[in-house]
């Protein structure tokens, strides 16, 4: 039966290589991908670099580096850096230069060198030495551009450099992070993470805080605990990273952790075919990862036991697929990378000065598309042209960083999904908004067609900041879902969070919790845009004042979107809230228009500034006032700038920010300061019948010099009655709720336990205006009292 | 040198309570850069190990040893941490094992055994086969340290500080063997006169 089925496959296979006029040598590359012959080079290559030039450095023990150039094949040397570069670091820093850091005694015994490559002027420069020597360091290229350096050894007895250091490219100085001193595996597998921290794929895997004098976090261990014995990994998509292999006796097992998770884990995925240690991870233009090389052997370079055979896995299924084999044995100080015309270069090894290259199968696949015009730089966020005559044919955009490898670890490639839209005669793409993605530096540039067949790829480099030049929005983190309790203020570079079941920070519990984010967009075209959120829970979203999305509800992850005109580089309010009652919690904040790819808005179009006051308040004077009142807000911070003879009589003038109310209601505030415009300045919250002068109210106010008073107005245009409160001085909490027809003022000092002042029944329509009202008492000035912790219950 | 400065300093502080004081990892690893490299893979696996309280953040390279410290004195079972040191996959395999522990010695049968009385656990007492430490030279004392501590054991407890290999046990249900390399009891301190390593 099954001799009989297999001669049916194998001669359907040949009608269908004859029929297509394929060679069965062409639908097996097609499948499984194509290796070149072994070229020899005159040296091993144990660290290899894609320059930003599109030749290939590289260099073994000792002090002899060479440069091969893939568009013709030949060796050329390179300068000396007159010292012995043999199991340095390195990474490539912004404008391209290889970084170099460590010096070869002897095993375990490093220097403190470092250098800079220039691969445009073909240099090396000397730069100041590191705090102690390292053999074996890792090199992480860092948001800003800076380098973080870890780990190495100094000694004959391999002591272990504890001492993290941030070179600092800008003032060319080392940064010592000594409140993170700790114990390293030698060349730890370092990632840049999305939330700027350097995740240490260890077996015991932590997260390293750069800023200040740096901290450790714990994440988790891994679930193999060998990996770090020359397993190989990379981070193939945004926080996740794939380790493969490793240990000793060698595994074929590999896990994944996704750094975007609420609590990353390591988990295992798919297993190789082959067990494999001292192995090579290099991802692909589409977004698989291709294992190379290693062995499958027990021992520290088992060369009897090569794994020849290449793999690839899918992150999309975790499994893997064999392909083709190579010739030579890969194991220890072999490296491997992707080159911008898609090709693999798998080369060097001990024992092993050649190289061979391999064609991945969708070189096979029919033709490429190409792209005639892209820009050299961009910036993050940035939407740029790339021209192509394939457009309509393009299903995938993506990015992947130089690579720097020694080691069976590549210090620099990453992989990014790009955002895109057609345009006439090529595609609008958005470059990634965050630099903790996508840290300044070098990228190939893929389009991809449906087949998965991508172009060859031009470099594009990418430059910090620029574009709209924004560093992102204030959020207010507070520990209730009614913004009343803030527990946390700062800067996020976008709204982009997922934090599954957990927090946003210690200080809040991982459930009610809300968010106000505040600030600026900032367009780069004049077009109708589509905001989207997307939260579980409920969610408000403001642009330029118009309420485009109100969601307010309990919901899973959904998404929601409204639309308005905007013009190129202006900045528009936008105000987005969010709460989180149970269960997931995600929020993300998006934009598309005609020219401008679906994305998370980027950093680069964000802005901290934000004019006016968040939305539902508005602002207004109450009464003939004879100074125009205003008020503004910066990060939960009120300032009421009123003037007016008083709140008192039978006729009000003031400055009143407001929302409208239905029935039971209540306003809280601290009073942070109150102007002395007169001794009875007022500054507090009121619940008001109407926005006219003489209207009924309730009002809880801290003077300026004559303490706490519960003021009310129970007929309209009558008169009005004051209680007096007590003695207080700003800071102070002031709260009125009204209960039916019951209106209660209460004072606090921490805003805790409160203390009632004074209780009316007055008969008011369903509908008020509640929130902060201020009064100079003396008409013609303005007084500027302050407020913060505000929070209405409508 | 090391070692025995360490356990003459202890001998200060010396404790009639049955415990193992110090444990001694003797490892083989495939790296031809020695024990160094791999050591803070081995150390962080050896600590995710529930009864290990501490592992010394650097080896002894020469020695090809590591220094460790149990909870609560626990004797640790020769057989399962080589297991799971195999199972790290830093490419360490478990040479022999070292310990120091204060119980007291009795003769049992035929044999001389080192009861731990806060497990209840007996080791089994023989004359030093072989040092766990890569190329250490055996001394006239240390290789008569067994027979002197037998001369000196009756049928009263003798509460002494052994240190010496611990083997593993040759059958399901055997007690472990502790080799005695240096023993001490209070009063005497004729076996660490000598230097050793």
């Amino acid at each position: 039966m099954h001799a009989t089925y297999s001669l049916t496959v194998r001669t359907a296979v040949a009608s269908l290589v004859l029929a297509l006029g394929l060679s069965p040598a062409v639908l097996h590359s097609q499948t499984s991908g194509q290796w070149s012959g072994v070229q020899n080079w005159p040296i091993v290559s144990v660290h290899t670099h894609l320059l930003p030039t599109g030749k290939v450095m590289f260099y073994p023990y000792g002090d002899d580096s060479r440069l091969w150039d893939p568009a013709n094949n030949s060796i050329t040397t390179l300068p000396r850096v007159n010292y012995n570069i043999f199991c340095t670091g390195h990474s490539f820093i912004g404008d391209g230069r290889l970084f170099v850091t460590g010096e070869h005694v002897q095993n375990g015994w490093g220097l403190n060198d470092a250098s800079y490559y220039d691969p445009v002027a073909n240099t090396w420069t000397r730069l100041p030495d590191m705090n102690n020597g390292r053999w074996y360091p890792s090199s992480t290229t860092l948001a800003n551009g800076d380098v973080l350096i870890t780990s190495g050894s100094y000694d004959t007895n391999y002591s272990n450099n504890t001492l993290p250091q941030v070179w600092q490219v800008g003032s060319g100085s080392w940064r010592n992070l000594t409140s993170a001193q700790l114990g390293l595996p030698l060349y730890p597998r370092t990632f840049l993470a999305p939330n700027g921290r350097v995740f240490f794929a260890t077996s015991t895997s932590r997260y390293l805080d750069t800023a200040g004098a740096g901290s450790w976090t714990t994440v988790g261990n891994t679930r193999f605990g060998g990996r770090d014995n020359y397993g190989s990994a990379a981070m193939y998509d945004v926080g996740k990273i794939l380790w493969a292999g490793g240990g000793d006796p060698p595994t074929a097992t590999c896990e994944i952790i996704d750094l975007n998770a609420g609590t990353p884990t390591w988990n295992f995925t798919g297993n190789m075919a082959t067990a494999r240690r001292q192995n090579n991870l290099t991802i692909l233009p589409d977004g698989r990862v291709l294992v190379t090389g290693g062995s499958s052997g027990a021992g520290f370079n088992n060369d009897t036991s090569p794994a020849h055979s290449a793999e690839v896995w899918n992150p999309a299924t975790g499994t893997w697929t064999t392909w083709v084999s190579s010739t030579r044995y890969r194991g220890y100080h072999s490296t491997a990378l992707l080159l911008p015309d898609g090709r693999v270069l798998s080369s060097g090894g001990d024992g092993q000065p050649n190289a061979e290259i391999f064609s991945p199968p969708y070189l096979f696949n029919g033709a490429r598309p190409t792209i005639s015009s892209s820009p050299a730089t961009g910036n993050h966020g940035q939407t740029i042209f790339v021209g192509t005559p394939n457009a309509t044919a393009i299903t995938k955009v993506t990015l992947t960083r130089i690579s720097s490898v020694t080691h069976a670890q590549n210090w620099d490639q990453r992989f990014l999904n790009l955002s895109f839209a057609q345009a006439s005669g090529g595609l609008n793409v958005t470059l990634p908004s965050s630099a903790n993605n996508c840290p300044p530096g070098h990228y190939l540039l893929w389009i991809l067609n449906g087949s998965s067949v991508p172009s060859v790829a031009p470099f594009i480099r990418i430059v910090p900041g620029g574009g709209g030049g924004g560093t992102g929005l204030n959020g207010e983190y507070y520990d209730n879902m009614n913004f009343t309790q803030r527990r946390l203020t700062r800067t996020d570079a976008t709204v982009n969070f997922d934090w599954g079941s957990g927090s946003p920070n210690p200080a809040i519990g991982a459930d009610t919790f809300s968010v106000r984010w505040t600030g600026q967009v900032q367009p780069q075209f004049s077009e109708t845009h589509t905001f989207y959120t997307r939260t579980d829970d409920g969610v408000r979203l403001w642009v330029n004042g118009q309420l485009l999305v109100d969601k307010w509800i309990d919901q899973g992850p959904t998404e929601w979107s409204g639309t308005i005109a905007l013009t190129a580089n202006t900045k528009y309010n936008i105000q987005m809230d969010y709460y989180e009652n149970g269960g997931g919690a995600v929020a993300q904040l998006s934009w598309s228009s005609p020219s401008t790819p679906k994305a998370i808005i980027p950093q680069s179009r964000l802005f901290t500034s934000f004019s006016g006051i968040p939305k539902p308040w508005t602002s207004q004077d109450i009464g003939a006032v004879a100074a125009a009142g205003s008020s503004s807000y910066s990060v939960g911070n009120w300032t009421v700038n009123g003037s007016g003879a008083d709140i008192w009589n039978n006729a009000d003038e003031f400055r009143f920010v407001h929302q409208t109310a239905s029935g039971d209601c209540e306003v809280i505030a601290r009073v942070s300061s109150v102007q002395n415009t007169d001794p009875w300045a007022k500054a507090g919250v009121m619940i008001r019948e109407s926005l006219t002068a003489g209207s009924r109210h309730a009002y809880m106010a801290l003077t300026s010099g004559n303490g706490l008073a519960f003021q009310r107005r129970v007929a309209t245009d009558g008169v009005s009655t004051h209680t007096s409160g007590g003695a207080g001085a700003a800071p102070y909490w002031v709260r009125l709720t009204r209960v039916g027809n019951v209106l209660t003022g209460y004072r606090s000092t921490d805003g805790i336990t409160w203390t009632t002042v004074g209780s009316e029944t007055i008969a008011m329509a369903a509908t008020t205006y509640i929130g902060l009202a201020v009064t100079s008492h003396l008409d013609g000035t303005i007084n500027s009292s302050t407020f913060d912790n505000v929070s209405a219950a409508p | 040198m090391r070692n025995i400065l360490a356990i003459a300093c202890a001998m200060a502080g010396f404790s009639t309570q049955a415990e193992v004081t110090s444990i001694t990892l003797g490892l083989d690893v495939n790296s031809p850069y020695g024990i160094s490299e791999p050591w803070v893979t081995i150390r962080d696996g050896l600590l995710r190990l529930d009864y290990i309280e501490s592992v010394a953040s650097a080896p002894d390279r020469k020695g090809a040893t590591g220094e460790l410290r149990t909870k609560n004195g626990r004797v640790p079972d020769v057989d399962a941490l080589s297991t799971a040191i195999r199972e790290l996959g830093a490419g360490a395999t478990l040479r022999g094992v070292e310990a120091t522990i204060v119980g007291d010695v009795a003769k049992q049968g035929g044999d001389l055994v080192l009861k731990v009385t806060t497990t209840g656990e007996s080791l089994r007492l023989a004359p030093l086969t072989k040092p766990v430490q890569r190329g250490a030279d055996v001394s006239e004392t240390e290789r008569n340290a067994f027979v002197e501590l037998t001369s000196r054991s009756g049928r009263d407890a003798l509460k002494v500080r052994i240190t010496g290999p611990l083997r593993a046990r040759t059958a399901p249900g055997a007690p472990q063997t502790l080799e005695v390399r240096i023993f001490d009891s209070p009063g005497r301190t004729q076996n660490q006169t000598k230097e050793q390593n």
